[in-house]
């Protein structure tokens, strides 16, 4: 982990999970796989929206279907790096 | 208040539409083999396991198993399961190849909004995993020259002379 600490909230590490996931995936997706992506990390997509704050990271509507966007792409980045999960190494492997 | 899900959520915009659940914005066309590769790709901190990419993909299992020892074999991802009969994948991170694709999802990013994502990675990249293999390696190769500090005077960029008035 790297030691300073960037601005906003901080989504920790399994969150962190999350927002590198999303970003691969062209940064939006359905949220019913955004909640299983969730739910594997240990939390609800919907919490973490509201304590990451909808200018960060925000529901939307796509043919009458929920998506979830990443808007601050900045500071998804920062908190990556942050957890060294930019360009990932060997991490805590979860078991499926 | 009303909760998320309660009042009307805002639309998504019809630029973001095409590059919703496709891999990697259709560069790839929507095959199997591309849509586990950008599965992976996004979160290689857990171990795989065929049927759970056949739900994720919605493909058959023989599909999925295919893609797979695919992937095996360019050395992308491999088996760590002891039972041979029920096959555990994890991502080779690695792999150059992981590392590539980890900087195109981001280049798709970039180039899409304008942003800077695939740069970051670069630079966290080079600081983590270059920067202290290959200092020496630029101190020891580099000539004065390549700095442009000649003895005869003459200007010199990058071990090239540049002609003057070019």
């Amino acid at each position: 982990m790297n030691t300073s600490v960037p601005g906003g909230p901080d989504p920790k590490e399994k969150g962190a999970i999350f927002l590198g996931w999303l970003k691969k995936r062209g940064g939006l997706r359905g949220v019913v796989d955004c909640e299983r992506k969730c739910k594997e990390n240990g939390f609800e997509a919907k919490w973490f929206i509201k304590d990451m704050g909808e200018e960060r990271i925000a529901l939307y509507l796509s043919r009458g279907n929920k998506v979830i966007v990443l808007k601050d792409k900045v500071w998804a980045d920062q908190w990556m790096i942050h957890y060294d999960l930019e360009v990932p190494h060997h991490r805590h492997w979860i078991d499926l | 208040m009303n909760t998320m899900s309660e009042r009307t959520l805002p639309e998504l915009p019809e630029s973001l539409e095409e590059f919703l659940d496709i891999p990697y914005g259709g560069l790839f066309g929507n095959s199997a083999l591309a849509q586990i590769v950008e599965g992976i790709v996004a979160d290689p901190t857990i171990h795989y396991r065929p049927k759970y990419l056949e739900e994720l993909t919605g493909r058959k299992p023989k599909t999925v198993r295919d893609a797979l020892q695919k992937l095996v074999q360019l050395g992308l991802i491999e088996n760590v399961s002891k039972d041979s009969h029920h096959p555990v994948y994890r991502v080779v991170v690695e792999s150059k190849k992981f590392i590539a694709l980890s900087l195109l999802a981001y280049a798709l990013l970039d180039d899409r909004d304008k942003t800077r994502c695939m740069d970051t990675a670069i630079l966290d990249y080079y600081h983590k995993n270059l920067e202290n293999q290959d200092k020496p390696l630029a101190h020891a190769t580099a000539s004065p020259e390549m700095w442009g500090i000649t003895a005869d005077g003459k200007p010199h960029k990058h071990g090239f002379v540049v002609a003057e008035g070019v």
